[in-house]
C-alpha cells in the first residue's frame, strides 16, 4: 500500500466472533480481551485477575478454553472465538444457563460469564454428560468464585449434565 | 513503539527475523503475554512460531519419542504415543496450570520460560530428555536441566530456538512418577515436585536411579547424590529414610508463602520417597 509503512503499521487480522465476522487492524500488543470488551463492545468477558488464574476472561477460540487477558488478539487470526454474548444462540446451552439462575448459580456474578462458557464448551462439544464428576471439577478448577459460591454452580452444572 | 508481530513460515525465515529489533519468539503466549502485563518484559518484535510446519509433531523410533516444541500442553496429556511410552509425562502434562494454560502453553515455550517450579522440566529431566536447538551458527542438543541458567534465564542465545524434545524409551523393568506438593490450590505453583525415573531387577532392587526436584532452587535440581542412595538397595523403609536425608541435603530452596526453606527442604525428602515409591513398576513389586 502507497504511504503505508508496512514495517510498522498495525497488523491486519480477520477473527469470527460469535458468528460474526471482523476484519480490523489491531496493535500487535492488544490482548483478546480488550479487542472484546473495547474494540468490540463485547463487555460480557470480564478480566480479574490478568495473570491467568481466575477464569473471568474465559473465552472459546476455535473450542479450546483460553484466558484472554493472556492471548493477543494477533495470535487469534483467522480464529472462531465464542464468548458468553455468543452462547444465546446454541438451544442446546438453554438449560445451563436456565439451571444458573434457579440454582443461585452466581452471588456477585463476576465470575458468571467465565464459568458459563468453560461449561459450554464441554456441552458443545458433548462432553459434560459423559466425564466424571471428578473430570469435570478438574475442568473447571481454574474458573474461581471469590463470593465461594461453589455449591450453587455445582448444583447447575448437575442439573446441565442429566 | 509499536510492537511489531511477525508469522515465519520457515524455520529460516523466522533464525532471520529473531537477528534484528531486540526480538522475542512467541509460541503460546501464556507465559510471555503475563510477563508483558505484568511490565516486565517488553520486546520490540514478536516472532510467531505458529505458522512454522513440523514443530507440532509427536513422533516415535526405536530409541526415543520425539515431542515438538510447538506442541500444546494438552495435546502432548492426550498423545497416544507419548502415553504408551512414558505416561508419567502424559500425565504430568495433564496436571499443568489449569484447563487454559493446557490450552495454549506449549513445550518448548515452557522450557524456554526457564522457570525452576514449571514442571516439564523437572520430568523431562528425569526421564534424560534432551532438547533440540537450532541456531544461525548451527544446530545443538543439550540435557533438559542444561537450558536453564536461572529463574527465567534459559542458556539460548537470543536468535535461537528450541524445536523438540527426545525422551530415550523406557528401560525394562523401569518406572516413572511426577509428584507435586500443592498445599494451595491445585493450579498453584508446587511447594516442590519430584520427578522420579527408576530401574529394578527382578528382586525389586534398584539397579539405576534418578530423582529431579521442582521449585526447590534457581533451577530444577537434578538429585545426583539422593539418586545415588537407591542404587543397589529395595525400596525398604530404611532406604527411604536415607532417601529423605539426601534430599534435604541437596536442595536449595528459599522461604516464600508456599513454605519456609525448611519446610520445603524437609518436604522435598518426603515427597521423593512418595515418587520413588510410586515409580516401581507392576513387574517389579514384591
Amino acid at each position: 500500500m502507497e504511504g503505508v509503512d508496512t514495517d510498522t503499521a498495525w497488523p491486519s487480522i480477520a477473527l469470527t466472533v460469535n458468528g460474526h465476522r471482523h476484519e480490523v487492524s489491531v496493535a500487535a500488543d492488544r490482548r483478546l480481551a480488550t479487542l472484546l470488551r473495547e474494540d468490540l463492545g463485547l463487555t460480557g468477558t470480564k478480566l480479574g485477575c490478568e495473570v491467568g488464574v481466575c477464569g473471568t476472561c474465559t473465552v472459546l477460540v476455535d473450542g479450546l478454553p483460553t484466558s484472554s487477558c493472556l492471548t493477543l488478539a494477533v495470535q487469534v487470526d483467522g480464529a472462531a472465538v465464542l464468548t458468553v454474548e455468543g452462547l444465546a444462540a446454541f438451544p442446546e446451552l438453554a438449560e445451563l444457563r436456565q439451571a444458573f439462575v434457579e440454582e443461585g448459580g452466581f452471588q456477585c456474578g463476576f465470575c458468571t460469564s467465565g464459568q458459563l462458557v468453560a461449561i459450554a464448551g464441554l456441552m458443545l462439544e458433548q462432553r459434560l454428560s459423559t466425564m466424571t464428576p471428578e473430570a469435570v471439577t478438574e475442568h473447571l478448577h481454574g474458573n474461581l468464585c471469590r463470593c465461594t459460591g461453589y455449591y450453587g454452580i455445582q448444583r447447575a452444572i448437575d442439573r446441565a449434565r442429566r | 513503539m509499536t510492537l511489531l508481530w511477525r508469522r515465519p513460515t520457515t524455520i529460516d525465515e523466522a533464525l532471520g527475523e529473531l537477528a534484528t529489533d531486540d526480538a522475542a519468539i512467541y509460541a503460546g503466549g501464556v507465559s510471555l503475554v503475563l510477563l508483558m502485563n505484568l511490565g516486565l518484559f517488553e520486546p520490540a518484535k514478536l516472532v510467531s512460531l505458529a505458522a512454522v510446519p513440523g514443530l507440532a509433531a509427536v513422533t516415535a523410533d526405536d530409541d526415543a519419542v520425539g515431542l515438538g516444541a510447538m506442541c500444546t500442553h494438552a495435546r502432548l496429556a492426550a498423545d497416544p504415543i507419548l502415553r504408551r511410552a512414558h505416561p508419567a509425562a502424559a500425565d504430568m502434562f495433564s496436571g499443568i496450570g489449569n484447563v487454559r494454560v493446557r490450552s495454549w502453553g506449549t513445550l518448548g515455550g515452557n522450557l524456554a520460560h526457564a522457570d525452576p517450579a514449571q514442571d516439564p522440566p523437572v520430568m523431562l529431566a528425569a526421564l534424560r530428555g534432551t532438547v533440540s536447538i537450532v541456531g544461525p551458527h548451527g544446530d545443538r542438543v543439550i540435557p533438559v536441566e542444561e537450558l536453564a541458567e536461572g529463574p527465567l534465564s534459559p542458556a539460548l542465545e537470543p536468535d535461537e530456538i528450541v524445536t523438540s524434545v527426545r525422551l530415550p524409551v523406557a528401560e525394562e523393568r523401569s518406572g516413572s512418577c511426577y509428584l507435586k506438593y500443592l498445599p494451595g490450590t491445585r493450579d498453584d505453583y508446587a511447594t516442590v515436585s519430584i520427578g522420579a525415573n527408576l530401574q529394578f531387577d527382578r528382586e525389586g532392587v534398584v539397579t539405576q536411579a534418578r530423582l529431579v526436584a521442582g521449585a526447590v532452587g534457581p533451577t530444577v535440581v537434578v538429585l545426583g547424590a539422593a539418586s545415588e542412595v537407591l542404587t543397589g538397595h529395595p525400596l525398604d523403609p530404611d532406604v527411604l529414610d536415607a532417601l529423605r536425608v539426601a534430599v534435604r541435603d541437596e536442595v536449595n530452596p528459599s522461604s516464600d508463602r508456599r513454605g519456609s526453606a525448611d519446610y520445603k527442604r524437609e518436604m522435598a525428602g518426603i515427597v521423593a520417597g512418595r515418587a520413588a515409591s510410586a515409580s516401581r513398576p507392576v513387574q517389579a513389586r514384591p
